[in-house]
């Protein structure tokens, strides 16, 4: 199972994607706040979602 | 301010957050400074999309009471968010994109509650659709605050 992951890192580390990402500076920084963005958006919309939920049946 | 700054992060208190190999130490701090983000900002975003246009169906009312769970994730993060500066005083107290970040982070809070004044405490803001231009400049001017805000705390780690 472990050769099995070893091969697939090895395989996804050396993939085009992989390249770009590891050589253009500003890519990985750009990715890593749209992911933050991305968590944040989650985060508040399934939050007020739970907040809609818990007000219409009276917990809040 | 040189001094100062090494001062702080050469305090007993801080040196042993930052060498301590303990799950409870520093990954503890920045997955808290993380949730108090997604929270924040998160819970804001919903707002402002909400001013937008997004989800019509739910009512305005619905949002007022986020804007307190709002200050908890500010609390949450301000907390976090001064262990983190002070392990790294010496390097962050000269960075100009933290500067930029909590700049950023002060306009956000203070446009968060004039926002929260206008919509709900002021009587000016009619809460039905459609929603005022001004109060849509409003939800424009947050998300995008906002956005700085996140954007110039990760390059943080590979600017400045």
């Amino acid at each position: 199972m472990m050769a099995l992951i070893v091969a697939i890192v090895h395989w996804v580390a050396h993939t085009h994607l992989s390249s770009y990402l590891r050589d253009i500076r500003w890519v990985w920084p750009l990715c890593e706040t749209i992911h933050f963005i991305g968590l944040a958006m989650v985060v508040g919309g399934v939050a007020s979602g739970y907040l809609k939920e818990a007000r219409e049946t009276g917990a809040l | 301010m040189f001094s100062v700054l090494l001062w702080i992060q050469n305090l007993p208190v801080f040196v042993s957050i930052a060498e301590s190999s303990s799950i409870w130490a520093y990954p503890t701090v920045l997955t808290l400074h993380t949730v108090g983000l997604g929270w924040l900002v998160g819970l804001n975003t919903v707002v402002n999309l909400r001013l937008l246009g997004v989800g019509k169906r739910v009512p305005f009312a619905t949002f007022e009471r986020l804007f307190p769970m709002m200050w908890w994730g500010f609390w949450l993060n301000l907390a976090t968010g001064v262990i983190l500066f002070c392990l790294d005083a010496n390097h962050k107290g000269h960075q100009w994109i933290f500067w930029a970040k909590i700049g950023s982070i002060i306009l956000a809070m203070f446009l968060l509650q004039s926002e929260r004044n206008y919509m709900f405490r002021g009587g000016e803001c009619p809460a039905v659709d459609p929603v005022p231009s001004k109060a849509r400049r409003y939800a424009w001017a947050s998300l995008g605050l906002w956005w700085i805000a996140t954007a110039t705390g990760r390059l943080m780690a590979y600017v400045g």
